[in-house]
């Protein structure tokens, strides 16, 4: 009898022994400043964590990724010692509405005002915070962050899930410069001009170089790659041949059959779960992600992961500036041929490099047409041949 | 008695029969959208020959067969398809045709102008195909750019590779904060199954996302992987129409918005353009 009570209490202790509290305090600031890669910097707001670790002074874009784990009740408290009114709404992890974060049915935090938003971590998975005053611009400006809720068992995705030896989290956002500088007069973020085009608030090389963004796989190793989309476009992903990529969730719930893919597309406010494995022996290689536009899908811009890599795939005659490339590729992504425009009618071949340097010389007729039939699927750089300055970039499918 | 059983049985049969049979009309009919101060020409299904910005949603119960008569009120003729069938009907300037749908799986299709430009300009709505007594709600997405209504509406061709759409609507009306969009509004109880339906009318793709709850993704009328996957955010592509089934966990206000953030604006102003809202009471 005596075991059975015992039994029966710890059965009723367990979950909150289990289930934690977390908690944080954020400050909301409008003064932070962001290199950009470049070499320039903007301005932009966010969230800073007080008394995190190494976030005592600097706005960092994104904000820091906030943890919990499974069922732990989460607590955050905001201050806001900025100019002007936020809130934090928590994307995808369907809290309440007192704690959802949206001005007109929830609370607003005033400059000078604190609160405290609770809820529980009802699911692992990977989630976003965000400002969802004047979302438009307060996104752009940068208060957004990762939030990521671990399973119990620290190497699952989720509950009972497949496992996995190491992780790494990808958050796609944007920036426009012109708005950042100056949002007062910088006007809203249609135009495409001016945009970066961001993983973890870092672009091309910047993102390249940094050491943390750089995936280590090795033959018979599985990584979890939490991939996320806060921007305006569609992060469109691109994994190695060589690479065996399995997706396991969405949006913080398990995916009823888990499926293989080369290609993964994330629509804006999306989360997947991926685990990438290799049979190569040193192998090195890159994941290509593409920026589309949510008008027809067309391609804005490319970042690139590396993964055992730490050579920049793509300084063949690239510009800092990328968008000005000079060439017209159509249709692109292309399946048999392509249409260049840009060229001058002497022009009788160009020069194409797929992600891992290799060159391929491709013969072009008058009519500028090129044919990518022999190409494996994948994404592309092309450079007029005898030319520095002209290149371009095309997708083949 | 032989004789009675058999009528019996022939009025139940007929019964049967006729219950499986629909009759619907609309108009294809022209007008302005007035959204903030400005009035945007564009063509609709409408209920009457009286122009108005209602959106005509056509429903039709699983196997029942539509005959839907279209009246052609522009000065130009209209061919228009549907998602289940093959065939078309050209509806001429000032006349009528009747376009025979046969319903299948429960679900949203497409009805729709086969001109792209037309359909651009908000000749595409919805046949819901659902049970009478579920509550079912049609949310139809459209980005307008002024200038390529405008051009279309004097006859010209407008430039799509300038598309700068500013004006986003849901169900042919913007959110604004203090005159919310009562076109997209749903109301229910925690456990209620509600089954809403997207429709990514014109051309640009969409993300729509839902605060509170995750749904689960129940049909398209596209191919699509995502179909029984839970989620909070998902792809809306161009022409495609997607039911889901929200099952409220808990009770409250909470918006449904295009998180391509720029939709949810109207010129600019946030919040504005494709937002609807959830009420759901304990």
């Amino acid at each position: 009898m005596r075991l059975i009570v015992i039994l029966i209490l710890a059965a009723f202790w367990s979950e909150p022994i289990l289930a934690q509290r977390v908690e944080y305090t954020l400050n909301m600031r409008m003064d932070g400043r962001h290199e950009l890669f470049t070499g320039d910097s903007t301005h932009i707001w966010g969230f800073i964590e007080i008394g995190g670790f190494g976030s005592e002074e600097k706005l960092l874009l994104p904000s820091p990724t906030l943890t919990a784990t499974v069922g732990d009740s989460v607590i955050v408290k905001v201050v806001n010692v900025s100019d002007e009114g936020h809130t934090i709404h928590w994307h995808g992890l369907d809290v309440d509405q007192e704690n959802d974060g949206v001005p007109h049915t929830s609370d607003f935090v005033l400059t000078g005002d604190t609160f405290t938003y609770r809820f529980k971590a009802t699911h692992a998975g990977n989630f976003i915070y965000h400002c969802h005053v004047t979302t438009t611009l307060h996104l752009m400006m940068g208060m957004y962050g990762s939030f990521i809720v671990y399973s119990n068992q620290p190497d699952e995705i989720y509950p009972g899930g497949p496992r996995f030896d190491r992780q790494y989290d990808f958050l796609g956002s944007e920036l426009d410069k012109a708005l950042n500088d100056d949002f007062m007069t910088g006007g809203m973020p249609y135009s495409d001009e001016k945009r970066h085009f961001l993983l973890n608030g870092l672009q091309k090389q910047q993102l390249y170089e940094a050491s943390k963004n750089r995936i280590e796989l090795h033959k018979g190793e599985r990584v979890l790659l939490r991939l996320i989309n806060i921007g305006f476009d569609v992060n469109d992903y691109h994994f190695p041949e060589a690479v065996q990529a399995i997706v396991y969730t969405s949006d913080g719930r398990p995916l009823p059959e888990p499926f293989e893919t080369v290609n993964l597309q994330l629509y804006p406010g999306e989360r997947y779960s991926v685990i990438i494995e290799t049979d190569e022996d040193d192998f090195k290689g890159n994941i290509v992600v593409n920026y589309l536009k949510m008008y027809r899908l067309q391609y804005a811009e490319t970042n690139h992961i590396g993964i055992n890599n730490d050579v920049y795939p793509v300084y063949i005659g690239e510009q800092a500036d990328s968008r000005n490339t000079g060439l017209h590729i159509f249709p692109n992504p292309a399946i048999n041929r392509i249409t260049v425009q840009g060229l001058s009618q002497d022009v009788r071949s160009v020069q194409v490099f797929d992600t891992k340097g290799a060159q391929y010389l491709l013969p072009i007729n008058k009519a500028g047409e090129v044919d990518v039939s022999r190409l494996k699927s994948g994404f592309y750089l092309m450079r007029a041949s005898g030319s520095s300055s002209l290149s371009g970039k095309f997708i083949k499918r | 008695m032989r004789v009675f059983i058999l009528s019996l049985i022939l009025f139940f049969s007929f019964s049967a029969l006729r219950s499986q049979v629909k009759y619907d009309t609309a108009y294809l009919n022209s007008g302005y959208l007035h959204i903030d101060h400005e009035d945007i020409p564009l063509a609709l299904f409408t209920e009457s020959s009286r122009f108005d910005t209602v959106d005509r949603v056509f429903h039709a119960s699983p196997g029942e067969t539509l005959h839907l008569t279209l009246y052609n009120l522009l000065d130009f003729d209209v061919e228009v398809g549907c998602d289940l069938i093959t065939e078309t009907v050209i509806v001429p300037a000032g006349g009528n045709r009747t376009l025979t749908i046969t319903t299948q799986d429960p679900g949203g299709y497409g009805v729709y102008a086969q001109n792209d430009e037309l359909k651009y300009y908000g000749l595409s709505t919805v046949l819901r195909v659902a049970k009478e007594n579920q509550h079912n709600y049609v949310w139809n997405l459209r980005a307008f750019d002024k200038e390529a209504n405008r051009r279309i509406s004097e006859g010209n061709t407008p430039d799509f590779d300038a598309f700068t759409p500013l004006i986003f609507t849901l169900n042919t009306e913007a959110f604004h904060v203090n005159q919310m969009n009562m076109r997209g509004m749903v109301n229910g109880n925690v456990n209620d199954s509600i089954y809403i339906t997207f429709a990514g009318s014109n051309i640009m793709h969409h993300a729509p996302h839902f605060h509170g709850y995750h749904v689960e993704i129940i049909h398209s009328n596209m191919e699509n992987h995502m179909i029984g996957w839970s989620k909070d955010s998902f792809p809306l592509k161009r022409d495609e129409i997607i039911t889901v089934l929200l099952v409220p966990h808990q009770p409250g206000t909470f918006p449904v918005h295009d998180h391509n953030l720029i939709s949810s604006t109207t010129n600019g102003n946030y919040p504005g353009g494709i937002m609807g809202m959830l009420h759901i009471m304990p």
